[in-house]
């Protein structure tokens, strides 16, 4: 299993991946494709630091006791969905920047986690419906 | 006779305001209800913290790799908050319904109806949360079973997800494309 520090290269490499094909995407298909892309890159930039920052709140919860890491990682969680709320605030005001695009570019890095942890095994889901002793 | 009947008063002066007023007040309601969803997340990840900080203190050799669970399954948990944060920006600075023709009662209701639905997002919020603050602590207990435990963390997340999306969806149809204006 990874370190933290690898976990989080692979999801940056990921994400930029996933989001370099929705960029080929919009390219072809959207009649504007240029603020859906500043929108894109926008939302991922914001994401990905998101990401570095939470990282940052949990390395220094877990040090804490159990009690005091609960307030500190919620008020942490505070900070970010505000500075994530200015993000869209500004992608909303900004007429050079796509509202979707920057959606799903803070939302991509969760497609993301959730795409690379969970189907990385496919013996995993051959056997999840078998029992124990058909293994 | 005077009327008693306070919900018929209450209509009548509600509706002696302008119709484009009415629509916004209750789009400044609705996307004050749509933030009430902020709180699950908040809770999960203060759950998921907490559990990471007991894992670590219990057997500290696991603790980077409960660290690593802890932080993707906490990243994932963030997600119907973001949700809830744009159906409420969009009802504040992007709003389509105040030029949506149509009884205005109608189109205010469904503005607070917007918002109302996007509270759903505190339950996968707190689930997604939980799942995170058990995966971590487990792996802080058995941490050879890590990708096991991981795996079985995301399918449950990314389950417990889906009543947030199902609620995103409806504020979304509420706003983009009402169906009870046809109705009328």
């Amino acid at each position: 299993m990874d370190s933290v520090k690898q976990t989080q290269l692979r999801m940056l490499k990921s994400g930029l991946l996933l989001n370099g094909f929705i960029c080929i995407i919009a390219l072809v298909f959207l009649k504007n494709p240029i603020n859906f892309v500043v929108g894109i890159v926008f939302g991922m930039a914001i994401s990905l630091l998101n990401f570095r920052l939470l990282y940052l709140t949990l390395n220094r919860a877990v040090q804490m006791p159990p009690p005091k890491a609960q307030a500190y990682a919620t008020s942490r969680y505070l900070l970010r969905y505000v500075i994530t709320g200015i993000v869209v605030y500004v992608s909303i005001q900004a007429d050079y920047i796509n509202v979707l695009g920057t959606i799903a570019g803070l939302t991509s890095l969760k497609l993301v986690i959730l795409k690379t942890e969970l189907f990385n095994s496919k013996e995993y889901f051959k056997n999840i419906l078998k029992r124990k002793e058909e293994r | 006779m005077e009327n008693t009947n306070f919900i018929m008063q209450f209509l009548e002066w509600l509706m002696s305001f302008d119709r484009k007023a009415v629509i916004l007040a209750a789009s400044a309601i609705g996307a004050g209800l749509a933030m009430i969803a902020g709180i699950g997340p908040g809770v999960g990840q203060g759950y998921a913290a907490g559990k990471g900080a007991e894992a670590v203190s219990y057997n500290p050799k696991s603790g980077r790799q409960a660290t690593t669970v802890m932080l993707l399954g906490a990243a994932v948990a963030e997600t119907s908050g973001i949700l809830s944060l744009v159906i409420a920006l969009i009802l504040l600075f992007a709003n389509p319904l105040v030029n949506l023709s149509g009884a205005a009662i109608v189109v205010s209701a469904s503005a607070i109806g917007a918002g109302l639905s996007m509270i759903a997002g505190i339950g996968p919020g707190i689930g997604q949360g939980y799942a995170a603050g058990k995966g971590t602590e487990m792996v802080g207990k058995r941490p050879r079973l890590q990708s096991s435990i991981i795996r079985t963390m995301f399918l449950g997340q990314a389950v417990a997800q889906t009543t947030g999306i199902y609620a995103m969806i409806i504020a979304l149809v509420l706003m983009f494309a009402n169906p009870l204006i046809r109705l009328l």
